[in-house]
Protein backbone atom coordinates (compact mmCIF):
# COMPACT_ATOMS: atom_id res chain seq x y z
CA UNK A 1 0.00 0.00 0.00
CA UNK A 2 1.56 3.25 -1.17
CA UNK A 3 2.43 5.34 2.16
CA UNK A 4 -0.42 8.23 1.52
CA UNK A 5 -3.41 5.35 1.42
CA UNK A 6 -2.83 4.46 5.04
CA UNK A 7 -4.35 7.25 6.25
CA UNK A 8 -7.75 6.92 4.49
CA UNK A 9 -7.83 2.71 6.06
CA UNK A 10 -8.15 5.36 9.83
CA UNK A 11 -4.63 5.09 10.91
CA UNK A 12 -3.01 8.37 11.69
CA UNK A 13 0.15 8.64 12.95
CA UNK A 14 1.71 12.03 15.38
CA UNK A 15 5.07 11.70 13.80
CA UNK A 16 8.56 12.35 16.66
CA UNK A 17 9.49 15.77 16.59
CA UNK A 18 5.99 17.00 15.42
CA UNK A 19 6.50 17.26 11.70
CA UNK A 20 4.45 20.53 11.13
CA UNK A 21 4.37 22.12 7.68
CA UNK A 22 6.56 25.06 8.98
CA UNK A 23 5.35 27.68 5.99
CA UNK A 24 2.06 26.88 7.31
CA UNK A 25 -0.51 28.02 9.94
CA UNK A 26 -1.52 26.56 12.53
CA UNK A 27 -5.20 26.17 11.20
CA UNK A 28 -3.99 25.29 7.95
CA UNK A 29 -1.95 21.94 9.59
CA UNK A 30 -5.00 21.37 11.03
CA UNK A 31 -7.06 21.38 7.53
CA UNK A 32 -4.17 19.39 5.55
CA UNK A 33 -4.88 17.13 8.57
CA UNK A 34 -8.78 16.89 7.58
CA UNK A 35 -8.25 16.94 3.84
CA UNK A 36 -9.44 13.70 2.96
CA UNK A 37 -12.75 14.61 4.51
CA UNK A 38 -12.94 10.71 6.78
CA UNK A 39 -16.42 11.51 8.58
CA UNK A 40 -16.13 11.10 12.69
CA UNK A 41 -15.87 13.28 15.64
CA UNK A 42 -13.56 15.34 15.13
CA UNK A 43 -13.75 18.36 13.19
CA UNK A 44 -12.04 22.24 13.54
CA UNK A 45 -14.08 23.36 16.23
CA UNK A 46 -13.92 20.17 18.49
CA UNK A 47 -10.20 20.22 18.31
CA UNK A 48 -10.19 23.48 19.40
CA UNK A 49 -11.99 22.90 22.30
CA UNK A 50 -9.85 19.98 23.28
CA UNK A 51 -6.46 22.40 23.13
CA UNK A 52 -7.64 25.83 23.58
CA UNK A 53 -4.51 27.17 22.88
CA UNK A 54 -4.89 26.72 19.55
CA UNK A 55 -7.79 28.43 19.30
CA UNK A 56 -6.19 32.03 20.05
CA UNK A 57 -2.86 31.01 17.60
CA UNK A 58 -4.82 29.87 15.11
CA UNK A 59 -3.43 32.11 12.28
CA UNK A 60 0.01 31.85 13.81
CA UNK A 61 2.87 30.46 11.11
CA UNK A 62 3.32 27.05 13.22
CA UNK A 63 6.39 27.14 13.34
CA UNK A 64 6.30 30.08 15.84
CA UNK A 65 4.77 28.10 18.39
CA UNK A 66 6.53 26.23 21.36
CA UNK A 67 7.44 23.09 21.40
CA UNK A 68 3.72 22.22 23.57
CA UNK A 69 1.39 24.10 21.19
CA UNK A 70 3.15 22.53 18.47
CA UNK A 71 2.94 18.81 20.17
CA UNK A 72 -1.09 20.24 20.15
CA UNK A 73 -1.02 21.05 16.78
CA UNK A 74 0.58 17.88 15.35
CA UNK A 75 -1.78 15.40 17.67
CA UNK A 76 -4.85 17.93 16.57
CA UNK A 77 -3.58 17.43 12.48
CA UNK A 78 -3.68 13.54 13.04
CA UNK A 79 -6.99 13.30 15.06
CA UNK A 80 -8.56 15.74 11.91
CA UNK A 81 -8.58 12.24 9.75
CA UNK A 82 -10.97 10.72 12.34
CA UNK A 83 -8.76 8.12 12.52
CA UNK A 84 -10.08 4.62 14.32
CA UNK A 85 -6.19 4.05 15.19
CA UNK A 86 -3.46 6.88 16.83
CA UNK A 87 -0.06 6.40 16.74
CA UNK A 88 1.99 8.34 19.02
CA UNK A 89 5.81 8.41 18.74
CA UNK A 90 7.85 10.50 21.62
CA UNK A 91 4.95 12.30 22.59
CA UNK A 92 7.07 14.08 25.88
CA UNK A 93 10.19 14.45 23.45
CA UNK A 94 11.90 17.88 24.25
CA UNK A 95 9.05 19.33 25.99
CA UNK A 96 8.89 20.52 29.72
CA UNK A 97 7.43 18.07 32.38
CA UNK A 98 4.42 20.49 33.08
CA UNK A 99 3.58 20.45 29.47
CA UNK A 100 3.74 17.14 29.13
CA UNK A 101 1.19 16.23 31.50
CA UNK A 102 -1.31 19.16 30.40
CA UNK A 103 -0.63 17.03 27.03
CA UNK A 104 -1.14 13.72 28.85
CA UNK A 105 -4.11 14.93 30.70
CA UNK A 106 -6.03 15.45 26.98
CA UNK A 107 -5.76 11.65 25.99
CA UNK A 108 -9.38 10.13 27.83
CA UNK A 109 -10.94 12.58 26.29
CA UNK A 110 -9.46 11.20 22.97
CA UNK A 111 -10.08 8.24 23.82
CA UNK A 112 -13.80 8.99 25.27
CA UNK A 113 -14.15 9.72 21.14
CA UNK A 114 -13.28 6.08 20.27
CA UNK A 115 -10.12 6.10 18.67
CA UNK A 116 -7.76 3.40 20.06
CA UNK A 117 -4.18 5.39 20.65
CA UNK A 118 -0.65 3.34 20.53
CA UNK A 119 2.12 5.50 22.63
CA UNK A 120 5.51 4.82 22.30
CA UNK A 121 6.87 7.25 25.00
CA UNK A 122 10.03 6.93 27.50
CA UNK A 123 7.86 9.06 30.32
CA UNK A 124 6.91 6.03 32.04
CA UNK A 125 4.94 7.80 34.31
CA UNK A 126 3.03 9.53 32.05
CA UNK A 127 2.48 6.20 29.73
CA UNK A 128 1.41 4.50 33.18
CA UNK A 129 -1.27 7.30 33.77
CA UNK A 130 -3.17 6.52 30.88
CA UNK A 131 -2.34 2.92 29.36
CA UNK A 132 -4.83 0.01 29.47
CA UNK A 133 -1.57 -2.06 28.24
CA UNK A 134 2.10 -1.83 28.56
CA UNK A 135 5.00 -3.14 26.43
CA UNK A 136 8.22 -2.95 27.61
CA UNK A 137 10.45 -3.25 24.06
CA UNK A 138 14.16 -4.56 24.63
CA UNK A 139 16.40 -4.54 21.75
CA UNK A 140 13.14 -5.26 19.33
CA UNK A 141 11.73 -7.55 21.76
CA UNK A 142 8.91 -7.52 23.79
CA UNK A 143 10.76 -7.74 27.66
CA UNK A 144 7.50 -7.12 29.49
CA UNK A 145 3.77 -6.88 29.39
CA UNK A 146 1.04 -6.37 31.47
CA UNK A 147 -1.85 -3.99 31.81
CA UNK A 148 -1.26 -0.93 33.20
CA UNK A 149 -2.66 -1.54 36.79
CA UNK A 150 -0.79 -4.60 37.58
CA UNK A 151 2.69 -3.08 36.29
CA UNK A 152 5.04 -0.99 38.58
CA UNK A 153 7.83 1.43 37.97
CA UNK A 154 10.12 -1.26 39.67
CA UNK A 155 9.00 -3.83 37.35
CA UNK A 156 9.50 -2.19 34.16
CA UNK A 157 12.66 -0.13 35.43
CA UNK A 158 13.87 -4.03 36.29
CA UNK A 159 12.81 -5.06 32.48
CA UNK A 160 15.10 -2.62 30.78
CA UNK A 161 17.84 -2.52 33.49
CA UNK A 162 18.01 -5.93 35.04
CA UNK A 163 16.91 -6.12 39.11
CA UNK B 1 10.09 62.32 -21.43
CA UNK B 2 11.83 60.08 -23.47
CA UNK B 3 13.03 58.14 -20.14
CA UNK B 4 9.19 58.36 -18.56
CA UNK B 5 8.40 56.56 -22.45
CA UNK B 6 11.27 53.56 -22.19
CA UNK B 7 10.64 52.68 -18.16
CA UNK B 8 6.90 52.35 -19.35
CA UNK B 9 7.69 49.80 -21.90
CA UNK B 10 10.10 47.99 -20.09
CA UNK B 11 7.38 47.49 -17.23
CA UNK B 12 5.40 46.39 -20.00
CA UNK B 13 7.64 44.00 -20.93
CA UNK B 14 8.61 42.69 -17.62
CA UNK B 15 5.21 41.23 -17.25
CA UNK B 16 5.87 38.71 -19.87
CA UNK B 17 8.94 37.98 -18.21
CA UNK B 18 7.07 37.76 -14.82
CA UNK B 19 5.37 35.33 -15.93
CA UNK B 20 8.26 32.89 -17.75
CA UNK B 21 9.81 33.28 -13.79
CA UNK B 22 6.61 32.20 -12.35
CA UNK B 23 5.90 29.05 -13.58
CA UNK B 24 9.61 28.09 -13.00
CA UNK B 25 9.50 29.76 -8.88
CA UNK B 26 6.30 27.28 -9.18
CA UNK B 27 7.56 24.21 -9.55
CA UNK B 28 11.21 25.29 -8.13
CA UNK B 29 9.16 25.91 -4.55
CA UNK B 30 6.81 22.43 -4.79
CA UNK B 31 8.94 19.81 -6.03
CA UNK B 32 12.72 21.56 -5.99
CA UNK B 33 12.88 20.69 -9.69
CA UNK B 34 14.81 22.95 -11.99
CA UNK B 35 13.13 23.12 -15.34
CA UNK B 36 15.78 24.02 -18.11
CA UNK B 37 13.53 22.84 -20.73
CA UNK B 38 11.15 25.62 -19.20
CA UNK B 39 11.75 27.99 -22.55
CA UNK B 40 11.70 25.35 -24.88
CA UNK B 41 8.05 24.43 -23.71
CA UNK B 42 7.33 28.42 -24.01
CA UNK B 43 8.07 27.95 -27.72
CA UNK B 44 5.85 24.88 -27.96
CA UNK B 45 2.91 26.76 -26.46
CA UNK B 46 4.00 29.03 -29.24
CA UNK B 47 3.81 26.82 -31.77
CA UNK B 48 0.52 25.06 -30.61
CA UNK B 49 -1.22 28.50 -30.68
CA UNK B 50 -0.07 28.70 -34.28
CA UNK B 51 -1.28 25.31 -35.28
CA UNK B 52 -4.61 25.94 -33.24
CA UNK B 53 -5.15 29.83 -34.71
CA UNK B 54 -4.28 28.27 -38.29
CA UNK B 55 -6.83 25.30 -38.56
CA UNK B 56 -9.58 27.03 -36.47
CA UNK B 57 -8.81 30.48 -37.73
CA UNK B 58 -8.98 31.69 -34.45
CA UNK B 59 -7.30 35.29 -33.56
CA UNK B 60 -4.08 33.94 -31.80
CA UNK B 61 -5.52 36.04 -28.55
CA UNK B 62 -8.60 33.82 -28.09
CA UNK B 63 -6.67 31.05 -28.78
CA UNK B 64 -5.01 31.25 -25.48
CA UNK B 65 -8.52 29.45 -24.31
CA UNK B 66 -7.03 26.41 -26.12
CA UNK B 67 -3.45 25.99 -25.81
CA UNK B 68 -3.82 26.42 -22.14
CA UNK B 69 -5.34 23.15 -21.16
CA UNK B 70 -3.34 21.48 -23.94
CA UNK B 71 0.11 22.80 -22.53
CA UNK B 72 -1.44 21.80 -18.83
CA UNK B 73 -2.36 17.99 -20.06
CA UNK B 74 1.14 17.85 -21.52
CA UNK B 75 2.75 18.82 -18.20
CA UNK B 76 0.51 16.95 -16.16
CA UNK B 77 1.66 13.87 -18.60
CA UNK B 78 5.36 14.87 -17.96
CA UNK B 79 5.48 14.97 -14.65
CA UNK B 80 3.48 11.68 -14.11
CA UNK B 81 5.41 9.44 -17.18
CA UNK B 82 9.12 11.05 -16.57
CA UNK B 83 9.74 13.85 -14.33
CA UNK B 84 8.44 11.76 -11.16
CA UNK B 85 10.89 9.66 -11.97
CA UNK B 86 13.61 11.73 -11.56
CA UNK B 87 12.87 13.09 -8.24
CA UNK B 88 14.79 12.39 -5.25
CA UNK B 89 17.79 13.42 -2.85
CA UNK B 90 19.88 13.83 -5.80
CA UNK B 91 19.13 17.10 -7.71
CA UNK B 92 21.33 16.04 -10.88
CA UNK B 93 18.65 13.45 -12.70
CA UNK B 94 16.21 16.12 -13.03
CA UNK B 95 18.55 18.82 -14.44
CA UNK B 96 20.15 15.87 -17.19
CA UNK B 97 17.02 14.71 -17.83
CA UNK B 98 14.96 18.24 -18.33
CA UNK B 99 18.38 18.97 -20.33
CA UNK B 100 17.55 16.24 -22.24
CA UNK B 101 14.30 17.15 -22.96
CA UNK B 102 15.08 20.79 -23.95
CA UNK B 103 17.24 19.49 -26.95
CA UNK B 104 14.59 17.10 -28.04
CA UNK B 105 12.16 19.61 -28.29
CA UNK B 106 13.84 22.32 -30.01
CA UNK B 107 14.79 19.55 -32.47
CA UNK B 108 11.34 18.16 -32.94
CA UNK B 109 10.18 21.89 -33.17
CA UNK B 110 12.73 21.96 -35.74
CA UNK B 111 12.02 19.59 -37.90
CA UNK B 112 8.24 19.59 -37.61
CA UNK B 113 8.19 23.71 -38.60
CA UNK B 114 11.62 24.25 -39.96
CA UNK B 115 14.16 27.06 -38.40
CA UNK B 116 11.91 30.06 -40.42
CA UNK B 117 10.83 32.60 -38.17
CA UNK B 118 7.24 32.53 -37.61
CA UNK B 119 4.72 35.86 -36.48
CA UNK B 120 0.79 35.33 -35.00
CA UNK B 121 -1.20 38.16 -36.13
CA UNK B 122 -3.50 39.22 -34.10
CA UNK B 123 -5.01 42.06 -36.62
CA UNK B 124 -5.65 45.98 -35.46
CA UNK B 125 -5.13 45.44 -32.07
CA UNK B 126 -0.86 44.51 -32.61
CA UNK B 127 -0.22 48.16 -33.65
CA UNK B 128 -3.18 49.85 -31.25
CA UNK B 129 -2.12 52.56 -29.05
CA UNK B 130 -3.05 55.50 -26.93
CA UNK B 131 -0.92 58.62 -25.24
CA UNK B 132 -0.58 58.20 -21.52
CA UNK B 133 0.83 61.86 -21.83
CA UNK B 134 2.63 63.84 -24.36
CA UNK B 135 5.46 61.88 -25.90
CA UNK B 136 4.28 58.52 -23.86
CA UNK B 137 2.35 56.08 -25.76
CA UNK B 138 0.97 52.86 -24.44
CA UNK B 139 0.35 50.22 -26.84
CA UNK B 140 -2.49 48.30 -26.28
CA UNK B 141 -1.05 45.01 -26.55
CA UNK B 142 1.61 45.38 -24.37
CA UNK B 143 -0.79 46.87 -21.69
CA UNK B 144 -2.92 43.75 -22.30
CA UNK B 145 0.04 41.67 -21.90
CA UNK B 146 0.92 43.27 -18.61
CA UNK B 147 -2.62 43.12 -17.24
CA UNK B 148 -2.75 39.50 -17.89
CA UNK B 149 0.55 38.68 -16.43
CA UNK B 150 -0.92 40.62 -13.21
CA UNK B 151 -4.03 38.73 -13.33
CA UNK B 152 -2.55 35.73 -13.85
CA UNK B 153 0.21 36.15 -10.91
CA UNK B 154 -2.57 37.48 -8.56
CA UNK B 155 -4.69 34.22 -9.52
CA UNK B 156 -1.90 31.89 -8.81
CA UNK B 157 -0.80 34.18 -5.13
CA UNK B 158 -4.78 33.45 -4.22
CA UNK B 159 -5.01 29.94 -5.54
CA UNK B 160 -1.53 29.18 -3.37
CA UNK B 161 -2.85 30.95 -0.34
CA UNK B 162 -6.18 31.04 0.12
CA UNK B 163 -7.00 27.40 -1.30
CA UNK B 164 -7.02 23.39 -0.33
CA UNK B 165 -5.16 23.14 -3.61
CA UNK B 166 -2.53 25.43 -2.73
CA UNK B 167 -2.47 24.27 0.92
CA UNK B 168 -1.67 20.90 -0.55
CA UNK B 169 1.23 22.43 -2.61
CA UNK B 170 2.50 24.16 0.23
CA UNK B 171 2.16 21.10 2.84
CA UNK B 172 3.94 19.15 0.45
CA UNK B 173 6.84 21.49 -0.35
CA UNK B 174 7.08 21.62 3.23
CA UNK B 175 7.62 18.14 4.21
CA UNK B 176 7.04 15.74 1.34
CA UNK B 177 6.83 12.57 4.00
CA UNK B 178 4.54 14.32 6.23
CA UNK B 179 2.10 15.23 3.61
CA UNK B 180 1.79 11.73 2.23
CA UNK B 181 0.95 10.49 5.82
CA UNK B 182 -2.35 13.20 5.73
CA UNK B 183 -3.21 11.29 2.41
CA UNK B 184 -1.95 13.61 -0.01
CA UNK B 185 -0.34 11.63 -3.08
CA UNK B 186 3.15 13.32 -4.13
CA UNK B 187 3.06 12.62 -7.63
CA UNK B 188 0.00 13.59 -8.15
CA UNK B 189 0.63 16.87 -6.29
CA UNK B 190 3.53 17.36 -8.40
CA UNK B 191 2.20 16.36 -11.80
CA UNK B 192 -0.75 19.46 -10.88
CA UNK B 193 2.27 22.27 -10.58
CA UNK B 194 3.75 21.13 -13.30
CA UNK B 195 0.16 21.24 -15.05
CA UNK B 196 -0.20 25.09 -13.74
CA UNK B 197 3.25 25.83 -14.48
CA UNK B 198 2.69 24.78 -18.26
CA UNK B 199 -0.52 26.84 -18.25
CA UNK B 200 1.24 29.88 -16.95
CA UNK B 201 3.81 29.49 -19.55
CA UNK B 202 0.80 28.56 -22.33
CA UNK B 203 -0.32 32.40 -21.97
CA UNK B 204 3.30 33.80 -22.16
CA UNK B 205 3.86 31.64 -25.18
CA UNK B 206 1.14 33.12 -27.44
CA UNK B 207 2.10 36.90 -26.27
CA UNK B 208 5.69 36.08 -27.58
CA UNK B 209 3.90 34.69 -30.86
CA UNK B 210 1.54 37.59 -31.35
CA UNK B 211 4.71 40.08 -30.40
CA UNK B 212 7.82 39.04 -31.77
CA UNK B 213 9.01 36.40 -34.12
CA UNK B 214 10.03 33.39 -32.87
CA UNK B 215 11.94 30.36 -34.20
CA UNK B 216 12.39 26.88 -32.64
CA UNK B 217 16.06 27.95 -30.93
CA UNK B 218 14.95 31.07 -28.59
CA UNK B 219 13.61 28.78 -25.74
CA UNK B 220 17.14 29.20 -24.00
CA UNK B 221 17.00 32.64 -24.12
CA UNK B 222 13.52 32.93 -22.04
CA UNK B 223 14.79 30.24 -19.79
CA UNK B 224 17.36 32.89 -18.49
CA UNK B 225 15.24 35.90 -18.64
CA UNK B 226 13.01 33.50 -16.26
CA UNK B 227 15.55 32.39 -14.30
CA UNK B 228 16.96 36.19 -13.75
CA UNK B 229 13.48 37.21 -12.60
CA UNK B 230 13.03 34.46 -9.92
CA UNK B 231 16.48 35.28 -8.80
CA UNK B 232 15.90 39.12 -8.64
CA UNK B 233 12.75 38.69 -7.00
CA UNK B 234 13.74 36.20 -4.27
CA UNK B 235 11.55 32.97 -4.28
CA UNK B 236 9.04 34.21 -0.96
CA UNK B 237 6.23 35.48 -2.86
CA UNK B 238 4.87 35.05 -6.48
CA UNK B 239 4.74 39.04 -6.49
CA UNK B 240 8.31 38.77 -5.90
CA UNK B 241 8.55 37.79 -9.56
CA UNK B 242 6.57 40.30 -10.74
CA UNK B 243 9.16 42.81 -9.63
CA UNK B 244 11.87 40.83 -11.09
CA UNK B 245 10.34 40.76 -14.44
CA UNK B 246 9.72 44.63 -14.13
CA UNK B 247 13.71 45.35 -12.92
CA UNK B 248 14.36 43.04 -15.65
CA UNK B 249 12.38 44.71 -18.59
CA UNK B 250 13.44 48.35 -17.46
CA UNK B 251 17.08 47.40 -16.98
CA UNK B 252 16.96 46.18 -20.68
CA UNK B 253 14.85 48.82 -22.14
CA UNK B 254 17.10 51.41 -20.42
CA UNK B 255 20.04 49.32 -22.02
CA UNK B 256 18.68 49.08 -25.58
CA UNK B 257 18.01 53.24 -25.35
CA UNK B 258 21.95 54.11 -24.15
CA UNK B 259 22.98 51.41 -27.37
CA UNK B 260 20.85 48.85 -29.02
CA UNK B 261 23.78 46.35 -28.61
CA UNK B 262 23.21 46.54 -25.36
CA UNK B 263 19.53 45.45 -23.84
CA UNK B 264 20.32 41.95 -22.98
CA UNK B 265 23.86 42.95 -21.16
CA UNK B 266 22.31 45.61 -19.57
CA UNK B 267 19.21 42.98 -18.16
CA UNK B 268 22.35 40.39 -17.46
CA UNK B 269 24.50 43.34 -15.45
CA UNK B 270 21.16 44.14 -13.29
CA UNK B 271 20.70 40.14 -12.66
CA UNK B 272 24.62 40.46 -11.54
CA UNK B 273 24.56 43.37 -9.36
CA UNK B 274 21.27 42.54 -7.51
CA UNK B 275 23.30 38.53 -7.06
CA UNK B 276 26.11 40.43 -5.78
CA UNK B 277 24.11 42.63 -3.29
CA UNK B 278 21.04 40.80 -2.84
CA UNK B 279 21.81 37.08 -3.40
CA UNK B 280 18.56 35.62 -2.17
CA UNK B 281 16.73 38.22 -3.93
CA UNK B 282 14.36 40.98 -3.23
CA UNK B 283 11.51 39.23 -1.27
CA UNK B 284 13.46 36.06 -0.19
CA UNK B 285 11.68 33.23 1.70
CA UNK B 286 10.91 33.80 5.36
CA UNK B 287 12.31 30.60 6.91
CA UNK B 288 10.17 29.60 10.22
Amino acid sequence: MPAHAVVGRGIALVPEGRRLFSSLSVEENLLIGGQLGRTGPWSLSRIYELFPALWERRHAPSALLSGGEQQMVAIGRALMSNPKLLLCDEISLGLAPIVVRELYARVPSILAEGSSLVIVEQDIVQALRVANRIYCLQEGRVALTGSAATLTRDAISAAYFGA
Amino acid sequence: MEWINIVVQGVLIGGLYAMFAAGLALIFGVMRLVNIAHGDLIVLAAYIALITSDTLELNPLLAIIVVVPIMAAIGYGLQRALLNRTLGDDVLPPLLVTFGLSVIIQNALLELFTADSRRLRAGSIEVASFPLMEGVWIGVLPLLQFVVAVAVIGALQLLFYRTAFGRAFRATSDDQSVAQLMGLDNRHVFALAMALSLAVIAVAGVFIAVRTNFDPAIGPARLIFGFEAVIIGGLGSLWGTLAGGIILGVSQAIGAQINPGWQLLAGHLAFLFILALRPEGLFPKVKG
